[in-house]
């Protein structure tokens, strides 16, 4: 696990005995991340920005109870993280066989470690069908992808945030990955 | 397990849209004035509960305080001081015996409480004052 900023920390014990502009220099220091995640979880970017108001709302709003010994960052995520799912879930609710499949491990023999082949890398319109892609994937193995793929968390500090096992995290990752595979083949692309 | 690495570095990362900072700022602001609100509400309410308390147990203290021999008590010592100096430990015995003790004790908690939700109720007026200042420089 990455060790905490000093500066978070410090942020946090400033805002925690009462000086209110600690929490807008952390609000403004994680601010991109956020949106950048909550923008790829959702697809939208309106919807990213109403997403990410949420997220530090129930930031500040458990900030004063935050305990210091704790990644900032995770903690951070994790809100996002709950809030974009709880959205997700609000807008088209998850059957129960989806959410059946989606926390079913897959064995650890299952291991995709193929490159992804070049003509996906060098599709067009990537950026389009990463986008798509994303949004077929189950809300939680979106989550870890954008997690692990763009804010560079570990799957150590994933597993933290979702309160879940480590095997279950990195189980949840390979299925995404079989799944981006199979969607962002030319064949698949969006019409 | 990097994968996808090469399929997200092609991917330009979304840009921060102009002025979402701002707008987290002036709704977390807004979020905070909220609460500050229904905390003088909840103060207000127990200012008009520690006062009806008080003037209970007031009324009640003033019944008790006439019914008791504490009054007779003094009398006797400004008409004949000499009876009370003779017998002084008696008589502030007597004295201390005749307060009613457990009204006076209720009393003065509804008064102390009336101080400290009063002390809460003016320090969050200056909050919720700060606070609203400092939001409308930002909604400007």
């Amino acid at each position: 696990m990455t060790m905490e900023p000093q500066e978070d920390r410090q942020l946090i014990q400033q805002f925690q005995e009462g000086r209110e502009a600690a929490l807008t220099e952390l609000v403004q220091r994680h601010l991109p991340a956020v949106y950048r995640f909550l923008f790829r979880m959702v697809g939208d970017e309106a919807l990213a920005q109403d997403l990410t108001q949420e997220t530090f709302i129930k930031t500040w709003k458990y900030l004063s109870r935050f305990d210091a010994s704790r990644n900032f960052k995770t903690w951070i995520f994790s809100i996002a993280k709950n809030t974009a799912i709880d959205y997700l879930r609000k807008k088209q609710p998850l059957t129960l066989s989806q959410l059946e499949s989606e926390d079913v491990p897959l064995g650890e023999f299952f291991v995709d470690d193929q490159p992804l082949p070049p003509e996906v890398l060098e599709r067009e319109d990537l950026a389009l069908a990463i986008k798509y892609a994303l949004a077929q994937l189950p809300p939680k193995a979106r989550s870890v992808v954008v997690l692990h793929e763009t804010e560079e968390l570990t799957f150590q500090e994933i597993a933290d945030l979702t309160e879940e096992p480590l095997n279950t995290v990195k189980s949840r990752y390979r299925r995404a990955l079989v799944s981006l595979r199979g969607l962002l083949s030319p064949k698949n692309a969006p019409k | 397990m990097e994968l996808l690495k090469p399929l997200f570095e092609r991917v330009p990362e979304p840009a921060v849209p102009t002025g979402l900072l701002e707008r987290v700022l002036l709704a977390i602001q807004q979020a905070q004035i909220r609460r500050i609100q229904q905390r003088i509400i909840l103060a207000f309410a127990g200012i008009v509960a520690s006062v009806g308390y008080a003037l209970y147990y007031g009324n009640l203290l003033w019944n008790e305080w006439r019914a008791s021999s504490f009054i007779n008590l003094l009398r006797l010592a400004i008409s004949d001081p000499d009876i009370v100096f003779g017998s002084s430990q008696e008589f502030m015995l007597g004295l201390i015996e005749s307060l009613p003790a457990a009204t006076i004790f209720f009393v003065l908690l509804a008064g102390f409480l009336l101080m400290g939700v009063s002390v809460l109720v003016i320090h969050l007026l200056q909050i919720r004052r700060a606070a609203l200042t400092q939001h409308r420089s930002l909604a400007h």
